[in-house]
Formats: structure tokens, C-alpha cells, sequence
């Protein structure tokens, strides 16, 4: 990379880290490994990401679980209220119940 | 099926989806109306390469607008003794019902939809078929207009019909399953025996709860709602969600006591969820999540040796409890199925001890089934006797044996209940109770009068000191159960007797634990001391905690009687009432008494 590309690149960093609401890219990954990836500004609730996510794999949203470092996401939870970084990953976990099926 | 305006657009190569905010929507929706002759009805093929303004034009045409929400569906806080009796749409129960292609039109909506639920909901195999991803979106593009039933089809609705469809076949079958409940409950309270008083009082959040209220408690997510436990008191399966709602009920008491053993630590769901996302041993090299990392530091920082979690076999759709010890490097399991020969998940135990030796020092050793766990007789209580297997291990709760089944569903369920209460907002943001509908009276006084006549048969029996706090030991739940001498203020009474509490105080040899089966037969119960006991005296509510085994619930076996003599601040002394609740850890000495020794085979009571 040449020292303009460098300087411009450090330039976009610099309007990036001032724009507290600039997009982050989010990686959905399902219990078996597929991944989804979405662009979310980080005031937009999480909720419309989870809603795109049982769309985009034709599940009923009331059926699919999304974790964040180990804890569920909640209604009210956006990026900016979890912390989240570019690139960070939300783990689904399918709901299981349980009983005994012989 | 929910879709909230979700929306992509293809970018660049990779294929990402972009979430817009709300008004970013509203622009994209405005860029549509300029160019909605260039995409319909022009044989435009609904895929990601779509601009994404149309995209978002038809996921808004299928979402159900707020408005009408409130006019089709129940409100949510409705309490679940008024929604059972609410009117729902019939669901038509053919088995054999018309094209998909015959609920659509191309002429505009006679109706608004707010005449949706008036009308019998089309069956689920049609509905389902109706939301085939990206199906309905295509039709629009085609050029529909509306949806009709093709059994009414003189009514012609927005195209936001099939969500709407969909969601009321959702309330239906919640209301079914509350019905359930009720019932459940309702026979549990008939029977006279030791679980009268827990199904009463269970019960009485059928009065004061919302059927479908969203949940702020630890371990719960979005689009968790009251409705889950209505799974509790029934004889059905048991939800992760629950599992981990209840998991987390017993963390909060671990950490909240400070004599129980502080080298365990209870883990919810997330923990195994993480460990069996691993695909090989190297994938340990490092914390492969935030949360095993953070868990790591942990374990650490804490010195923990035990980790007790729950397990879900996949196989078997099958619950049961598991413990890693870090000290002596094994991996034990609690499963209730284990006298039917059912082995433990192998997958699981391989996977723990990747981690396991991948993060910590030395060899792990898998050793089948050697927790202390009850014995399960049917296809669905493993969830529970999993949780009481982890609350025995972690809390000393008394051991999950079959009569008392159904004394354990309503007992949690009750828990759940308060921690949900609790949690929500102060009683100033007009929660609908039983108390504000005449509607409910003659449920409200049926209710009363049950527990009127446990109360006089009791009273008999029982003379309570006068102002003297209420100690009843809890039968066998290892949260501590909160006793009045008044109502608490912060949940609206039914009737002043209906908890555990005003029953009476418990005097030597008048009351004998008996228990029922499902098919009412009823044995006498070995019970133990509960873990901790929670009194709260006098309407302001201060609370005094008496650990009333001092703590290593898990040594209880060495117990017998000394269990006597146990440790209790002030006895009956209660603190002057102060506005704010307040809580004392209780040391000095009272004496339990025990109803009828020994107390290997009766009930112990302290009075």
C-alpha cells in the first residue's frame, strides 16, 4: 500500500471512529457452522438483525435463540448497548426440548 | 412466521445483509413509490439481486401494522384466567384445503383486517405454504392485491393476512395450552394433600399474571414471553429456555448464599452450546468464544473446582445434569434415565474433555453416571429432574423422587412467577389484576374458598401465637420461600390466606406430609430441611434469610439430627418496620422442632 492509500485509509479509520453510529458488520453463525452476515448501524435494535436472520433461513423467529458472548439478546439490545465490534459474531442456538423420545 | 422489516442488499461480493433503521425504511419505501411501474407486473423475478427498496416494499406489505395489532390479538398482559375465556377464532380442521395460488387476488382489500379474527383461520399446512421464503414476495411482484380465505371469499383482506393468520394460530394454541394449566392446576388444588397449598398459590398467578407478558429475567431472550411457563405446570416437555430460566433461578441463589460451597459453580446452556460447537481438539487452542474465555478467567480468579451444568441429549431429545471436576480431572453425569441403560452423550464427553484438556492441566477422565439424580417414569420430566439434580448437587435441595412430581412443576412455576413480577415494572403501571374485573369474581371467590377450607381445616388443628412470624419450611424447593404475616404489598392479594404461611403455623404432630400420584394415590414423603427460608413480616416487608441447614446442602446425607439445632438470628424477633426491605443474615441459635422422630422416615418442621 502506498503512503497516500495509507493516509487516506488512517483518514476513513479516523471518520469511522468519530461517527459513533457508522455500520459494524455482524456475523450470524448457526449451531452447524453456516454464517449470515449482515451490516447494522449500531443504535438499530438488534431485534430487526434477528427477524432478517429467521427470513433469510425460513424459520419462525419465536424458534431461534441469539447468544452474545454468552448471553441471550433481548428485545431493547442494540450494537451500541452490547458493546459490539466490527465483525464480532452472534452465535443461534435452535431451541431444544426435551423429554425422552425412545 | 414473525418477520420483522428485515431487509438485504447484495454488496459488493459477499453477500451481506443490510438492517436499516427505521427511517432509512421510510426513504427506501418513498424510492419505491417512484418507480413501482418498473417492477410490477412486469415478470420481475424476486431474488438478492433486487434492489433494495423493493425488497422492503414487500416485507412492509406483509407485516402486520401496529395498529391493527391491537385490534386483532389480545392484549398481552390480559391474565391468564380472563384469556382462557376469551374468544379465538375457529381453526378450520380440514385436512384438505384449496391451492395456495386460491387465497390470492389481484383486486384491492374489501376489508382493513380488523375484522381478521372474526372470521375461522385457515389451516396451518396452508399458511405454512403461504410463507414459503420469498413466495408470497413474488406474488406481489406479480401483482396481488390482497388475500382472501378461500372459504369466505366474498371478504378480501391486506396481504398482511398470513402473518396475522399465523400469529393467531400461535394465540389459539396458547390459549389451548393455558387451558391446560388451568385445569392441571385446578385438579392439583382439589386433591387435599401436602400440594394443595402449591397449586393455590400457583393459581393465584393464573390471576395476576399476563398470558404472554416479555420476559426481563436472567436467561431470557427476545420473544420470550410468560407463556413458556404454562410448559411448567402441565404433564409436557421442558424448553432450553426454561431449563436455563431455572438454572439461572439457582445461580442467583448460589451466589446470594454465602454458606454453600463456593467451589461450584452452575452453568447455564451457553457452556455446552459453546464446548459442542467445537469440530476438533485444536479448535481449544485458544478460547474459541468470548464467553469460554471469560468463563476461563473465571474459574481462575475463583478457584472453582466443580462446574454443574445442563446437558441435552439429541439423540433421546432428552435433559440430564453434568459435573466437571477440576481438582480430581472428571466428567460425572446426574441422568434420570440411567436405570433404563440409557448411557450419557458421548459427543458430549468427548467434546468437554477437548476443552477440558485443550484449557486446563492434565488428563480427564469420563465417568458415566454418578450424581445423585432422581429416577424419571414417564417422556417428559428429564428437564426437571435435571434442574433438581443441579440444585441437589449445587444447594442441598432435597432429591427429586416421583411423588412429588407434580409438586415440583408447581413450585417453580410459582417461582418463575415472583422472579417475573418482581422483575417488571411497580405496580403504579396499572398491571391488569384479578382485582380490576368483576369478570373474575366468581373465579376469585372460588379460590378463596378453597383456601378458606384448608385454612378452618388447619385451624383446628393449629392455633397460631399471636403476632408471632410464620416459619413454614418449604417442602421441597431449594429457592427460599417467602412467608407472611400480611400480604406482601408488592403483589396483589386474592385473599389474605392464601399463602403457605396462613395456613397456620405448623405444631408438633398435626400436620402429616402426604403426597399424591398422578392417579391419587398418596404415600408419606421423606422431606428434608430446605436450603434457606425467607420470612417477611409485617406490611413494609423487612426479610430475615435463615440458612436453615448452614449451608453444604450437598452433605446433607451426614445430617440426621443434627438438624435440630440450626441457625437463626433472633428467633421470632423481627426488625422494627422501616419503609425500605431489608434483609438479615440470621447466626443465632433456635431450635428446630422435629415433628416425629427419627426423622429418616417424616417430614422435619421448625416452628
Amino acid at each position: 500500500m502506498s503512503e497516500e492509500e495509507q493516509n487516506a485509509s488512517h483518514a476513513q479509520d479516523e471518520v469511522k471512529a468519530e461517527d459513533g453510529n457508522a455500520p459494524i458488520n455482524v456475523k450470524v453463525v448457526s449451531s452447524q457452522g453456516d454464517e449470515v452476515f449482515f451490516k447494522i448501524k449500531r443504535s438499530t435494535k438488534l431485534s430487526k438483525l434477528q427477524g432478517a436472520y429467521a427470513n433469510k433461513v425460513g424459520k419462525d423467529v419465536g424458534s431461534i435463540r441469539f447468544l452474545y458472548d454468552g448471553n441471550r439478546i433481548t428485545e431493547t439490545d442494540t450494537p451500541a448497548s452490547l458493546d459490539m465490534e466490527d465483525n464480532d459474531t452472534i452465535d443461534v442456538m435452535v431451541e431444544q426440548v426435551g423429554g425422552w423420545s425412545s | 412466521m414473525a418477520v420483522d422489516i428485515a431487509q438485504w442488499q447484495v454488496m459488493s461480493t459477499e453477500e451481506s445483509i443490510d438492517i436499516l433503521s427505521d427511517g432509512e425504511e421510510e426513504q427506501e419505501l418513498a424510492k419505491f413509490a417512484q418507480k413501482r411501474a418498473q417492477f410490477i407486473g412486469r415478470g420481475v423475478k424476486y431474488s438478492d439481486t433486487i434492489p433494495s427498496y423493493v425488497r422492503i416494499f414487500c416485507v412492509h406489505s406483509l407485516k402486520i401494522p401496529k395498529e391493527a395489532k391491537s385490534t386483532i390479538f389480545p392484549a398481552d398482559d390480559i391474565p391468564i384466567s380472563l384469556f382462557v375465556s376469551q374468544k379465538l377464532p375457529e381453526v378450520a380442521q380440514s385436512l384438505v384445503f384449496p391451492d395456495v395460488k386460491a387465497f390470492l387476488s389481484t383486486h384491492p382489500p374489501t376489508s382493513t383486517g380488523s375484522d381478521l379474527h372474526l372470521v375461522e383461520l385457515p389451516p396451518m399446512a396452508a399458511i405454512q405454504k403461504l410463507q414459503k421464503p420469498g413466495w408470497l414476495e413474488q406474488q406481489i411482484l406479480d401483482g396481488i392485491k390482497s388475500i382472501m380465505n378461500p372459504s369466505y371469499s366474498s371478504c378480501r383482506f391486506p396481504l398482511w393476512a398470513v402473518e396475522a393468520w399465523y400469529q393467531l394460530h400461535t394465540v389459539v394454541e396458547k390459549q389451548r395450552k393455558w387451558k391446560d394449566c388451568t385445569q392441571w392446576l385446578r385438579e392439583l388444588a382439589r386433591l387435599p394433600t401436602a400440594m394443595q397449598p402449591a397449586a393455590l398459590e400457583a393459581q393465584r398467578h393464573l390471576s395476576m399474571m399476563g398470558w404472554n407478558e416479555a420476559l426481563h429475567l436472567r436467561g431470557s431472550g427476545t420473544n420470550d414471553t410468560t407463556s413458556e411457563f404454562s410448559w411448567l405446570v402441565s404433564d409436557t416437555r421442558i424448553s432450553g429456555t426454561l431449563i436455563d430460566l431455572m438454572c439461572y433461578r439457582l445461580i442467583d441463589q448460589l451466589e446470594s448464599n454465602n454458606e454453600v460451597d463456593r467451589e461450584l459453580m452452575i452453568l447455564p446452556r451457553t457452556f455446552t452450546h459453546d464446548i459442542i460447537g467445537a469440530e476438533t481438539e485444536r479448535d481449544h487452542a485458544e478460547p474459541r468464544t468470548k464467553y469460554l474465555r471469560q468463563l476461563e478467567q473465571q474459574v481462575h480468579a475463583l478457584n472453582t473446582r466443580y462446574l454443574v451444568f445442563p446437558v441435552f441429549n439429541k439423540q433421546l431429545e432428552h435433559w440430564l445434569a453434568c459435573q466437571v471436576d477440576l481438582r480430581e480431572r472428571t466428567v460425572t453425569f446426574g441422568d434420570s434415565l440411567a436405570h433404563e441403560g440409557v448411557r450419557p452423550p458421548k459427543t458430549v464427553g468427548e467434546k468437554l474433555v477437548w476443552w477440558l484438556e485443550g484449557r486446563f492441566d492434565g488428563k480427564f477422565r469420563v465417568l458415566p453416571d454418578q450424581l445423585d439424580h432422581g429416577q424419571q417414569d414417564n417422556y417428559v420430566v428429564c428437564g426437571m429432574v435435571a434442574v433438581n439434580t443441579i440444585a441437589h448437587r449445587a444447594l442441598g435441595a432435597p432429591l427429586w423422587t416421583v411423588s412429588r412430581k407434580a409438586f415440583d412443576r408447581a413450585k417453580w412455576f410459582e417461582t418463575l412467577c415472583e422472579a417475573h413480577i418482581t422483575s417488571t415494572s411497580p405496580p403504579e403501571n396499572k398491571r391488569p389484576t384479578v382485582e380490576q374485573s368483576s369478570l373474575v369474581q366468581p373465579a376469585l371467590s372460588c379460590i378463596s374458598r378453597q383456601v378458606d377450607r384448608l385454612d378452618t381445616a388447619l385451624s383446628q388443628r393449629a392455633s397460631p401465637k399471636p403476632g408471632s412470624p410464620h416459619i413454614t419450611p418449604s417442602l421441597s424447593h431449594p429457592l427460599p420461600i417467602v412467608v407472611s404475616t400480611t400480604p406482601n404489598p408488592s403483589v396483589p392479594p386474592i385473599s389474605p390466606s392464601n399463602t403457605e404461611a396462613d395456613v397456620g403455623p405448623l405444631q408438633e404432630n398435626d400436620v402429616e406430609m402426604v403426597f399424591a400420584d398422578e392417579a391419587g394415590r398418596v404415600e408419606n414423603e421423606v422431606e428434608s430441611v430446605p436450603s434457606a427460608i425467607t420470612v417477611q413480616s409485617s406490611a413494609v416487608g423487612p426479610e430475615i434469610r435463615a440458612d436453615v441447614d448452614g449451608g453444604k446442602g450437598h452433605d446433607r446425607k451426614k445430617r440426621g439430627r443434627e438438624s435440630e439445632e440450626v441457625d437463626l438470628d433472633s428467633s421470632s424477633e423481627l426488625p422494627p418496620p422501616s419503609k425500605k426491605p431489608h434483609k438479615l443474615v440470621c447466626d443465632t441459635d433456635v431450635t428446630v422442632v422435629t415433628l416425629d422422630p427419627p426423622p429418616a422416615d417424616r417430614p422435619e418442621f421448625c416452628e
